[in-house]
């Protein structure tokens, strides 16, 4: 995966605006939940994610996201 | 396992008087089929029942076993439209159980129990089973992974109360995508967790790897437009009996089943849910 398709930004512009707080000291080895981010929260960031990258992530994608890179990866894998 | 007696009797056992203000005259509480525009839902209903009964090649010299049989609306069709030598019912509910056996049906017999834990020497010709699959596994199990080992339990579990050579018309709900945005996502919440607790719909994938080794899918239709319509007309006939809801079951009862009647149409409508039914013969090989 190219340094260019490094999601990890988008994602905090997007948690940041769904959860409306900052997220400091993430990396893509952070675990989602432990950020505080529910799976509510979580379907609206993978919605506006899909949105911005005009794509679309199928469910089965999301059952095993456990860490903010796995879902970059996913994403990533996507825009391929 | 899935609902308990305790979360099927939240879910069906409100008031029969209550579900008969709004669904048809038979209480069927599943997915009709509309085959023209100006259809009715009793008239719809009909043609479901007709279609599961086809698929699961019901003639008058056999014996059928309705699982999830509800207010009996199919045991009526099998044993009055079709004829049948002996349908069974098995439901959770006791308000249902006693309400089918009350009609004294010709051939008829409703059995109260947990399909899954049922015990008899019976075996059945041919099976029917509408929209009961939705309880089998709760949220909380198919997170751990047990989904499918649990449907595929309910296709043994079928087998083993069949004859060599039976056919079974399924029909279940189905979870089709997540919805992205916060309204829907709580309203899909609400109705998993308030109106049909313990339970969660499965996936089509989910239904097709638990068939085997029991039973082959040799026909699927998908009906998600029929439950939106199914839905929207409950929704129309219940919204007509408003004040007598709330003066006799309260306003939290409208008001709950308004949001979840409301959500399932946007559900179907935004292909969050689907429907199939399935044509499903025995594997005796
Ligand atoms: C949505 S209702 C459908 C009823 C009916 N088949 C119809 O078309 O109107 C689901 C039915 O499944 C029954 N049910 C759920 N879990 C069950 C179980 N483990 N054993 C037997 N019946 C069950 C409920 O009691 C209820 O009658």
């Amino acid at each position: 995966m190219s340094e260019s398709k490094n999601l990890l930004p988008l994602f905090l512009t997007v948690a940041a605006r769904v959860d409306k707080r900052s997220f400091d000291d993430v990396t893509r080895e952070s675990v989602i939940t432990d950020l505080g981010i529910d799976s509510l929260s979580m379907m609206q960031i993978v919605g506006e994610m899909e949105t911005e990258l005009k794509i679309q992530i199928p469910d089965e994608d999301l059952v095993e996201i456990i860490t903010v890179g796995d879902l970059c990866s996913k994403v990533e894998h996507r825009l391929v | 396992m899935g609902s308990n007696k305790h979360e099927v009797e939240v879910s069906y056992d409100v008031s029969n008087e209550f579900f008969r203000l709004w669904l048809d005259e038979r209480m069927n509480y599943t997915c009709a089929v509309y085959e023209s525009a100006h259809e009715s839902l009793e008239a719809a209903q009909l043609n479901k029942l007709s279609i599961l009964s086809d698929f699961a090649k019901v003639t008058a010299d056999k014996s059928v076993l309705d699982i999830g049989c509800g207010w009996g609306a199919c045991l009526e069709y099998l044993a009055t439209a079709r004829s049948v030598k002996r349908a069974v019912g098995v439901t959770l509910s006791s308000s249902q159980a006693e309400e089918v056996n009350r009609r004294k049906l010709p051939r008829v017999e409703c059995v109260e129990s947990d399909f899954m834990k049922w015990e008899t020497s019976e075996k059945f010709d041919a099976l029917i089973s509408i929209c009961m699959m939705d309880h089998l596994c709760s949220p909380e199990e198919a997170r751990k992974g047990r989904a499918i080992d649990i449907y595929r339990a309910y296709f043994k579990k079928c087998w083993d109360v069949t004859t060599p050579g039976a056919w079974f018309g399924l029909q279940t709900i189905l979870r089709n995508k997540i919805p992205r945005q916060k309204k829907d996502l709580e309203d899909i919440y609400f109705c998993t967790h308030v109106i049909f607790p313990g339970g969660l719909n499965p996936r089509l994938e989910d239904i097709v790897q638990a068939v085997n080794p029991y039973w082959e899918i040799i026909t699927v239709k998908q009906r998600r437009q029929d439950y939106q319509r199914t839905t929207a007309e409950w929704l129309r006939r219940m919204r007509l009996h408003e004040a007598r809801i709330r003066s006799e079951w309260g306003d939290r009862v409208f008001d709950d089943y308004d949001r979840y009647l409301s959500t399932c149409v946007r559900a179907f409508d935004q292909f969050y849910s689907s429907l199939a039914q399935y044509e499903l013969r025995r594997c005796d090989a």
